[in-house]
């Protein structure tokens, strides 16, 4: 049963793609009406807020989101979010295009059914992000926005890989990436992995072929990591890893190199950000006389047409 | 040292129901005779049983070991005072034959302490006196119905009580081990002294293995005394319903229901 | 009667064995005469804190992780024989009133959306809290038999159990993960300052049912009969739930629920051993440390992961029964 969910576009063009999750969809093009579940912070980026019909949850409580929409008036409807969509506000608000995430692909498949366009991502790494955000660019025909963004994401990354590379060649320091538990560490295809490969470090969980897993705190001891970084959700901070008994004699608990990361998404051009504030304290030396501030006010302003004033931190 | 247990006027009903089970229940039995408390079903035996024991509360009434009312004692005392033999059943576990024996001496022996050696004296020499000490070891589970009512005899023992009461001793027993364990209730309250008092169905075990007979119907004691003042052709009919003829032989009397050809 | 001899002490001495062993035995490849030597210098310098990595995987890591797998293998096995001798019933454990699924709610509320208050301390307060909600609907009845307290148990932790529902469902994802492993029991951050909880717990808890454990034998003939021998069951299922629960409640909260111990353990003991609650409530405790150390070394050591050693107790489980089912149980319960 095909409800008359669907508008009935004047498209220029149809673009097809397979998703994440190896559906081929068709997308019209221009999409007029979007509903993001995820990777909302690309809204600005594509400066779409007209023609966003609706977002998820999780997007209200995202300070770019936020800081973003507070210039505009008019309110955006929620559907729901995360592994609950609201179907019927979803359906309500007749869009051409819903972005969401794999972790329910039953979901993408109800609202497939209900003759709605989903296309469902979830990118790995950060070429992965690049190619999202293109795709996302052409089906909004915001190319140039797009491209400017990426342009400055490359920037920033080239400047730290460059910086990097002029370091003395001596073995690479090891960092680990936490996650929501303590022994939750970054594993060979996760972001975490790959940003700590671009600030020049090496993980010593990378042999392990998973995205990320909980690991026997004696390995992790043996490891020895010289730096770890917290992912900025966890429940747990710097303090914690730096005042336990367990961790007491690994180098970067001696060194006091510990450091929980913003609470910032890595689906978003602000990775490059992230990758800065982590390589700055892998190499300090390295960075000496930057201002993380000025560039990431920067940065914002080029990609998100904000400014930076500081938050995600706690 | 008690000589015997009277209950006066003991009543009994259900909170939920205005119908009484026990309807002014008085009696008194006396040391060293075996007492059978006779009736049908629904008569209040079992009723009477679970009030002597504590199980239940008496709504009204007495119940007195030689003028000491023990209706207000703690279940550890009562059970110095009463043991009891259930019916046979089976517990959900393997317990040992000897194991079963020695939670008799539950009332001797303190929350926190474990058995000592003379509460195991006590447990295994009550096996011997009912000549059962072969099964010391065997598990209560698989032993027959018969042997497991004696192992159930014995633990009342050990519980070293004047009174000893039993709860339709020979329910579910062949009619060897029926004769069995009324044969050997008489020869402990012979050897032993004790005040005894069963629940029995039939009337010609009772006529048989008693010495005092206590009738009951509908909640109230209809008749005692000795068995042959008690048993007779009209209580029979009035109790049982049931046409029959009581007859002597050979010093022992029996009753057979009038059967129509 | 000489080889129950030696098979009992056999089991008394397990855990000492398995936990001794378990010290060897890790993800991190240390040399056997290198353990000794970091476990000589703890015995004879108590005062020491060493600062190689060695001292700490030995000592903080593998050492605290050993004792406090015993503590709760103890607590769950002691609690789980109670509870059967208590209800009659050799298919009961320790859960089986409702502290799992009250703690359950009680981790997934703090981790969900109380990240100030600590995770035990809220698992332990809805532990306790549920048990008391099932005793307080039990009593609603006329009598409060073993079968209406199990089904009052029942009740209540299908409540909580919805009730976790609930919060896993408007839970961020990433939080999710955190109650999930925490659900499947894990001591993989094991402290010092959590054994010494669980130990007081656990001293304080089974102490008492230590001490009147030949009293269950009595109470498992059931309610009546118990009082015709002179045991007021209703006084002694108080205490008896009371410290049980206790026990068990501070156990689920430094560990998580690990399942099928409490239920497992008490019966095999039985089986080898046999019922008398005078042999099996010592038996079944260190029983069921030695299983759980073991259960926790091959967690930690059998593959790359740190498994949950929930995980390793619910594999041993199924064809623990199975075997059970095939045998016909008739030694250990009655048919």
């Amino acid at each position: 049963m095909t409800t008359a969910a669907l508008p009935a576009p004047t498209p220029t063009a149809v673009i097809t793609h397979t998703d994440r999750l190896g559906r081929r969809v068709e997308i019209p093009v221009p999409v007029k009406r979007a509903v993001f579940l995820q990777m909302y912070e690309l809204i600005p980026v594509l400066d779409v807020w007209e023609r966003v019909a609706g977002l998820g949850r999780y997007a209200f409580v995202n300070d770019i989101v936020a800081s973003s929409r507070a210039r505009r008036h008019g309110t955006v409807p929620a559907v729901g979010g995360g592994n609950d969509i609201n179907v019927e506000a979803v359906i309500r608000v007749r869009p051409d295009l819903i972005v969401t995430w794999t972790a329910s692909p039953e979901q993408v498949r109800f609202l497939e059914g209900k003759g709605l366009r989903v296309i469902a991502e979830y990118p790995e790494s950060i070429q992965e992000l690049r190619e999202v955000m293109k795709l996302l660019g052409r089906v909004f025909q915001r190319e140039r926005r797009v491209s400017r963004a990426i342009g400055e994401m490359d920037l920033l990354l080239g400047d730290i890989r460059a910086r990097v590379a002029k370091a003395p060649p001596s073995p690479r320091p090891r960092v680990l990436w936490l996650g929501s538990r303590p022994t939750t560490v970054a594993c060979r295809n996760s972001i975490g992995n790959e940003l700590i490969r671009l600030v020049g470090g090496e993980n010593p969980a990378e042999a392990i072929p998973l995205r990320n897993t909980d690991i026997p705190l004696e390995r992790i001891i043996s490891w020895n990591p010289d730096i770890v970084f917290i992912w900025g959700n966890a429940r747990y901070g710097a303090r914690h890893i730096l005042e336990s008994s367990h961790w007491r004699t690994v180098n970067a608990v001696k060194h006091g190199r510990v450091y929980k990361l913003p609470e910032w998404s890595t689906w978003s051009p602000r990775v490059a950000l992230v990758a800065l504030w982590m390589a700055m304290r892998t190499y300090p030396e390295r960075f000496e006389g930057l201002d993380f501030s000025s560039v990431a006010d920067r940065f914002y302003r080029l990609v998100f047409g904000l400014s930076y004033k500081g938050e995600g931190w706690h | 040292m008690t000589g015997h247990l009277e209950v006066r006027d003991l009543r009994f009903a259900y909170p939920s129901s205005p119908r009484a089970v026990l309807d002014g229940v008085s009696f008194r039995v006396e040391r060293g005779m075996v007492s059978a408390v006779l009736g049908p079903n629904g008569s209040g035996k079992t009723t009477l049983f679970k009030c002597l024991t504590g199980v239940w509360k008496a709504n009204e009434g007495t119940m007195t070991n030689d003028s000491d009312d023990f209706a207000a004692l703690p279940p550890a005392a009562r059970a110095r005072l009463f043991a009891t033999v259930p019916q046979d059943h089976v517990p959900p576990f393997p317990y040992r034959v000897l194991e079963v024996v020695l939670m008799g001496r539950s009332p001797y022996i303190s929350p926190f302490a474990l058995p000592s050696a003379r509460d195991y004296a006590v447990a295994e020499e009550t096996l011997r006196e009912l000549g059962i000490d072969a099964l010391r070891d065997r598990p209560y589970t698989a032993i027959s119905g018969g042997e497991r009512q004696l192992v159930l005899i014995a633990r009342a023992l050990a519980q070293e009580a004047p009174c000893l009461l039993l709860d339709e001793p020979t329910a579910h027993l062949d009619f060897r081990h029926q004769v069995g364990v009324l044969t050997t209730v008489r020869s402990l309250v012979d050897r032993r002294n004790l005040i005894a008092l069963m629940t029995l169905h039939d009337p010609n075990l009772a006529l048989m293995f008693s010495d005092y007979v206590v009738l009951m119907d509908a909640g109230r004691v209809v008749a005692q005394g000795p068995p042959r003042d008690v048993i007779t052709e009209e209580s029979i009919r009035e109790i049982y319903r049931i046409d029959a003829t009581i007859h002597a032989f050979d010093g022992t009397r029996f009753v057979c229901p009038r059967m129509r050809r | 009667m000489k080889g129950r001899r030696v098979l009992d002490a056999v089991i008394l001495l397990s855990p000492l064995m398995a936990g001794w062993a378990a010290l060897f035995v890790g993800s991190c490849d240390i040399p056997p005469l290198d353990v000794l030597r970091v476990l000589a210098w703890r015995l004879f310098d108590p005062g020491a804190f060493g600062e190689s990595s060695e001292w700490v995987v030995i000592v903080d890591i593998r050492l605290c992780r050993v004792v406090l797998a015993g503590i709760v293998g103890a607590v769950l096995s002691a609690g789980g024989a109670t509870f059967q001798g208590m209800f009659r019933n050799p298919l009961v454990d320790p859960y089986i009133l409702g502290i799992s699924a009250g703690a359950a709610f009680g981790c997934a509320v703090a981790v969900g959306f109380m990240p100030l208050i600590s995770t035990p301390l809220l698992a332990f307060a809805c532990g306790i809290l549920a048990v008391s909600l099932t005793s307080w609907i039990a009593r609603w009845g006329d009598d409060v038999s073993p079968l209406t307290m199990v089904l009052a148990g029942v009740v209540v932790s299908a409540f909580f159990t919805a009730l976790v529902s609930i919060v896993k469902f408007l839970v961020d994802p990433a939080k999710l993960q955190s109650i999930v492993y925490w659900l499947m029991g894990s001591f993989s951050l094991a402290e010092w300052k959590s054994v010494g909880m669980a130990a007081a717990a656990a001293v304080v808890g089974l102490t008492p049912v230590y001490l009147m454990r030949w009293r269950l034998n009595v109470i498992s003939m059931g309610e009546e009969e118990a009082r015709t021998m002179g045991v007021d069951v209703r006084r002694y299922r108080v205490v008896f739930i009371a410290a049980s629960t206790l026990a068990v409640s501070t156990a689920v909260s430094v560990s998580g629920i690990i399942g099928w111990v409490g239920l497992m353990v008490p019966h095999l003991v039985r089986m080898v051993s046999g019922p008398d609650h005078r042999s099996l409530i010592p038996l079944s405790m260190a029983a069921g440390a030695a299983f759980l150390i073991l259960a926790d070394t091959v967690a930690r050591s059998l593959t790359v992961y740190d498994l949950p050693v929930g995980l390793v107790t619910a594999i041993t489980g199924a064809p623990f029964f199975v075997y059970l089912l095939k045998r016909g149980g008739r030694e250990s319960w009655r048919g």
